[in-house]
């Protein structure tokens, strides 16, 4: 069931919503708790075993950790300043261990269910190139829905215990709505403990406003998903599963179309599993802010999985940058060079530890694996050449605040996006390398021109498409210049509010992508 | 108080708006008894009355299997199937009811397969669906809106009221099936479960009352086909006068399961289901019932549904 179904928006979120509603505020959480667990087992069955699991685990540990800390703090109390610091050391190597514990006992499901297969196959290649009469066998398995979203979250709630940034919650039922809760356990966002934890326990009474404003955001992601997204399916899988059938510039498109798809279904998940969120009063974090708007990959990666971005900063980047090795790398170089290389150094080896598990965390296969590297590249080559091309812009008197040149900024960012969501889709990193090729080598105005009303769109998709792109981008643009449409729509009179609400609604009705001829969108972000 | 006013207006006139667009773009045909909601569920009611003269009843192997374009092209028979995926005996006698209330057949083609699907099924689920179904037609139909607006962009789309594939899927997929010997004849027999039986006996009673001769079919299946159900199958017409033909046996059809199978053997593909309507166009010749309509000016529209079928394969081809 995902949330684009009929299953989800007409029968159970309503039937949660009736249920939430009535329950007195106390019971509103628990009304969440058992919605979600239902949600859960809808989908994965006894999988849910596995969630239960991961939410005991971090629950306990947490606990462990402030059991251990307080110990400490009575034992010191009154001590000498050497023994004192003697206990803490071994109260903190305690933590530590249990933390280490609870890491790979969750990230083991994790690597279970999504890379055994992957790196079992690396070592059967390994075991070919040696001759080694040997190999792994292969398992077939479903993985619970969202684990990789969910061990993430329970990741980061047991790391902040540890760091005392958060207390350790003692109500269990508070941690299993956490891990748990519907609306993000498919596809996320990966939401950090204090950012939900007062709005998802507080048991908000249900109000008029959040019903409209819920609702609104809902709406407005059906409309990005079933008329783009949905339309666009088909002409995206055809090129990129037939790459050798069609001409080069049917390619670029079926890549550029490839990007626009993911956008619109994974920004429009967003919006639903948002407004969802913002009926019951719960406010989500945010995972898009207008992506192509940006003028360089480092921006784009601040305003697109916003989420994940900031999970990989706190829990990789960050850890990585301030663990002994690479301070004592980053002193070594700014000894020998100077502080710039040292901390180009420093961030180079912090990033590609950010990048390599950005990559595999979307995925168990190389074209994954190229794709954060991919990246990690154009981001190191930003940071290099950064102060050349400040100092040829200055030479040549360029003003880099030109809008002229943040457009050529914007233009050239989308491409880069563009060619990583290339290999980001492709079947196989080969065929991602031969997509990429023939759109160069095969240049065929003529061939295009028949394929492109042959690839399961017609004129009438093309133009609805344009509609509705432009209605995105109208949208995205004023955000961007800091309006909020919302807001704006919520102060016009009622009759035009209701034509407003009307025209998205039977927009997506008539015009979605649904029905006989068309193929919707499995949800992507799900499988990751 | 005064929101839940609004709201409620909100929602009546959305539900308005709804039905108004739902009517404008449903095709208007075959309305006098029954609604667009109705064509939505049941696409032989696109039909013109009395032109059918073979229904096939089943589930996806019905549709994968039996190509009534085929048929029509070399016998001017006109067969259709009545069947969806996963169809059970329950759905597929009110199919029946439905169809035989606007058309006449001379046979009934029952697939057997249906007979085995699992009826544990909720009930109130399948109501649920049929329920919905019979208020979101618009999702059948919301398409049309390419043939008001904008008509002058681009190729017009084609569109007819009748179902040019009559109930046939076209699927060219290969995936090579792989059992060996699925047919064996050791397989113990496998008893239809009593939902089951008891739906099959009122599709035969129904077929009884208006005398249209009923034939099982079991179309090549070597996904969940084999000797056990075929013998459950013998059991239950043992006392009746109900011809089985099961084309599981000795491969008659000479269907090759590495290249006419989409799926390791569960159902054919576009090509496997030429042999077969080849072959049930053959067997319905020899039965001496039906009569060729390809010369006939009441069948005209047959014709134009072929050459769409032709010219959508090629697309689909060309894809």
């Amino acid at each position: 069931m995902s949330y684009f179904t009929v299953k989800y928006l007409f029968f159970f979120l309503p039937a949660v919503i009736l249920v939430y509603g009535i329950m007195p505020k106390k019971i509103k959480p628990l009304v969440l708790l058992v919605a979600s667990y239902l949600f859960f087992f809808w989908i994965s069955k006894k999988l849910i075993f596995f969630l239960i699991l991961s939410s005991l685990s971090i629950y306990f540990s947490s606990l462990g950790m402030r059991r251990i800390d307080r110990i400490t703090k009575e034992k010191v109390e009154g001590m000498e300043k050497e023994e004192k610091k003697r206990i803490k050391q071994k109260g903190k190597k305690k933590k530590q261990i249990l933390l280490l514990l609870t890491i790979l006992f969750n990230f083991s499901f994790l690597f279970y269910f999504k890379y055994l297969n992957f790196f079992a196959s690396i070592g059967n290649a390994l075991f070919d190139i040696f001759h080694a009469d040997f190999s792994i066998r292969l398992v077939k398995h479903l993985a619970p829905i969202g684990i990789s979203f969910y061990t993430l979250q329970a990741i980061s709630y047991v790391v902040d215990v540890y760091h005392e940034k958060i207390e350790a919650e003692s109500n269990l039922f508070k941690m299993l709505l956490y891990l748990s809760f519907f609306p993000t356990i498919m596809e996320g966002p990966i939401a950090s403990y204090p950012e939900v934890k007062d709005s998802l326990y507080e048991g908000t009474r249900l109000s008029y406003h959040n019903l409209c404003f819920g609702l609104q955001r809902i709406i407005f992601g059906l409309f990005k998903k079933c008329i783009i997204a949905d339309r666009l399916n088909i002409f995206v899988k055809l090129t990129f599963d037939h790459i050798l059938q069609y001409s080069g510039i049917t390619l670029a498109f079926g890549a550029i179309f490839y990007t626009i798809l993911l956008y619109m279904e994974f920004s429009g998940t967003m919006d639903v599993v948002i407004g969802s969120a913002e009926i019951f009063g719960i406010k989500l974090p945010e995972n898009f802010r207008q992506p192509f708007f940006s003028k360089n990959i480092s921006e784009f990666w601040s305003r697109w999985h916003i989420t994940l971005g900031n999970w990989l900063k706190n829990y990789v980047f960050y850890p990585v940058s301030f663990s002994q090795p690479v301070k004592k790398i980053s002193s070594f170089f700014k000894k020998k060079f100077n502080h710039r290389v040292s901390a180009l150094v420093m961030g180079a080896i912090a990033l590609f530890a950010v990048w390599s598990l950005n990559g595999l965390w979307h995925g168990a296969g190389w074209q994954f694996v190229f794709f954060g590297y991919y990246h990690f590249t154009l981001l190191m080559l930003g940071n290099i050449f950064e102060p050349w091309i400040s100092l040829g812009c200055e030479k040549f008197s360029i003003h880099r605040k030109a809008n002229w040149y943040h457009a050529l900024q914007i233009g050239k960012t989308c491409l880069l996006v563009f060619i990583g969501e290339l290999f980001f889709r492709a079947n196989t990193l080969s065929d991602g390398f031969l997509m990429l090729q023939r759109i160069f080598t095969h240049f065929d105005l003529q061939q295009f021109q028949t394929e492109f009303f042959h690839l399961g769109l017609d004129g009438k998709d093309y133009l609805i498409l344009l509609i509705a792109l432009g209605v995105v981008f109208l949208i995205s643009f004023l955000k961007e210049r800091g309006v909020s449409i919302r807001e704006k729509i919520s102060l016009k009179t009622i009759s035009l509010r209701w034509i407003i609400y009307y025209a998205l609604i039977m927009s997506v009705i008539l015009f979605g992508a649904y029905g006989p001829g068309y193929e919707p969108v499995e949800p992507i972000y799900a499988d990751f | 108080m005064k929101n839940m006013g609004k709201s409620i207006l909100f929602l009546v006139l959305l539900v308005v708006q709804i039905v108004v667009v739902s009517y404008l773009l449903a095709p208007k045909y075959n309305m006098d008894k029954y609604t667009v909601a109705d064509i939505s569920i049941y696409d032989i009611l696109g039909e013109r009355k009395d032109t059918i003269d073979v229904i096939a009843l089943g589930d996806s192997l019905v549709y994968s299997s039996i190509s009534p374009m085929e048929i029509w092209k070399d016998y001017g028979y006109t067969v259709f199937d009545c069947a969806k995926a996963a169809q059970l005996t329950r759905e597929g006698y009110q199919y029946l009811k439905v169809a035989i209330d606007t058309q006449h057949p001379k046979l009934v083609i029952l697939e057997a397969d249906m007979l085995y699907r699992d009826t544990t099924k909720l009930k109130w689920d399948y109501d649920i669906q049929k329920l919905g179904s019979k208020f979101l037609f618009l999702k059948k139909f919301h398409n049309n809106w390419k043939k008001y607006l904008f008509s002058s962009l681009g190729e017009d789309v084609p569109y007819t009221k009748e179902n040019i594939y009559k109930g046939f899927k076209y699927i060219p997929k290969v995936e090579p099936g792989t059992k060996v010997n699925y047919m064996s004849s050791q397989t113990k027999r496998k008893e239809i479960n009593p939902e089951n039986t008891e739906y099959f006996l009122k599709i035969w009673q129904l077929c009884q009352e208006n005398e249209i001769p009923l034939v099982i079919l079991s179309v090549p299946n070597m996904g969940t086909w084999n000797m056990g159900k075929h013998k459950g199958i013998e059991k239950l017409i043992e006392d009746k006068d109900i011809p089985f033909l099961d084309l599981n046996i000795d491969n008659p059809v000479g269907i090759d399961w590495t290249k006419e199978t989409r799926d390791k053997g569960r159902h054919l593909n576009y090509e496997g289901s030429i042999k077969v309507s080849q072959y049930l166009g053959n067997y319905l010749k020899k039965t001496g019932l039906l009569t060729d309509h390809r010369e006939e000016e009441k069948y005209k529209s047959w014709w134009e549904c072929y050459r769409l079928y032709r010219k959508s394969l090629q697309e689909e081809n060309y894809r």
